[in-house]
């Protein structure tokens, strides 16, 4: 089964409005999560560092980036 | 409280569970039906929340979060459907009490009034309302979490006066959403006088607003045992005001004595460390 992209889940994790491209995405991405229990868990860890990382940067973007920055180093550990 | 009827919940899992595309109406209509009374008197009773948002912004917010968390953190948190109708609508509260908490740590944050510096080492465990950032995010741990806690409190061998001043203060920064300073202000000026009968009376019915914390039967008659139990000759101790246990150190220092003290109990509990 193919996963949700990492690019995607930062995304969904960092969705602050209702827009229709959103929507969409969130559509996407809880289909996804309704049949894959990695990706569930997966989204549920990014959403915890997302929160914590919005908190201390202030703004969604910069908070995206570190995230993008975490979730990097995190893969390459397992690498 | 407000609840769902099983079809409005039944509806909410088919949409988002067996629809395919994924559907958040039934999901909305849920939170806007839990959520529309409880968030417009918040903003009404709590102005540093009322200040910076209105309850629409607080049922959109929540919207939004009901939609990324749904599935991966109540509905399939674990790999089979969670059915709980109940513990959804407990979610459900405690997502927009999160939002509406971060709203007002926001609005305390941009205060022209400098804080008060909390001197108070000791931080009760309520205020660990996110036990550890590295856990995956579960609105529901915070509940259990706090159920814990009050659970401990309400069990334990601690003198009444403490364990009645643990349990004001934490309904009422749960419920009012003021800071544990503000708290400490309020207690004395909202109980100091009355006796620890009518103090408990008046927690009873403030908990109320708190539908996910229920006092069991049995954490009730220990507390009205304890409360009959005498103080001095022909005097119960809920005969006495509460400022009658205020030590020489003043009405602030005791409360944050005793409440430190009910700290350090929950801390050493086994159930707590688990």
């Amino acid at each position: 089964m193919e996963h949700v992209s990492v690019e995607k889940i930062i995304e969904f994790v960092s969705v602050d409005r209702l827009s229709e491209s959103d929507l969409a995405l969130t559509r996407e991405v809880n289909a996804h999560l309704c049949d894959c229990a990695d990706c569930r868990r997966r989204v549920r860890a990014a959403q915890t560092v997302y929160d914590a990382l919005l908190a201390e940067c202030k703004t969604r973007e910069a908070a995206k980036k570190r995230l993008s920055r975490e979730l990097d180093e995190t893969l390459e550990r397992k690498i | 409280m407000i609840a769902l009827t099983e079809e409005e919940f039944d509806r909410i899992i088919v949409e988002l569970l067996e629809t395919k595309p994924v559907k958040y109406d039934a999901l909305c209509a849920a939170a806007e039906k839990l959520l529309t009374k409880p968030l417009r008197r918040k903003c009404a009773e709590v102005p540093a929340l009322g200040s910076v948002c209105t309850y629409e912004d607080l049922l959109s917010e929540t919207y939004i979060r009901l939609i990324k968390c749904a599935i991966p953190s109540f509905f399939l948190r674990t790999d089979t459907v969670n059915r709980d109708r109940e513990g959804f609508c407990r979610w459900v509260y405690t997502v927009a009490a999160n939002i509406c908490r971060d709203k007002i740590r926001f609005s305390a944050a941009h205060a022209a009034v400098p804080l008060e510096k909390d001197d108070d080492e000791d931080s009760i465990p309520l205020q660990i309302a996110d036990p550890s950032a590295e856990r995956p995010f579960a609105a529901c741990e915070d509940i259990e979490t706090l159920r814990e806690a009050f659970a401990i409190v309400l069990g334990s061998d601690m003198q009444i006066y403490k364990v009645i001043t643990w349990v004001a203060q934490a309904v009422m920064i749960l419920s009012e959403g003021v800071s544990k300073i503000e708290s400490n202000d309020l207690l004395i000026k909202r109980y100091e006088n009355m006796t620890l009968d009518r103090m408990w009376e008046e927690i009873r019915r403030a908990s109320a607003a708190l539908p996910w914390l229920r006092v069991r039967k049995e954490d009730d008659l220990r507390v009205r045992k304890m409360l009959d139990a005498p103080f001095k000759e022909n005097v119960r101790y809920g005969d006495m005001r509460y400022q009658d246990f205020y030590m020489k150190k003043g009405a602030k220092a005791s409360i944050s004595d005793w409440v430190n003290r009910i700290n350090a109990v929950i801390r050493r509990n086994d159930a707590w460390n688990m």
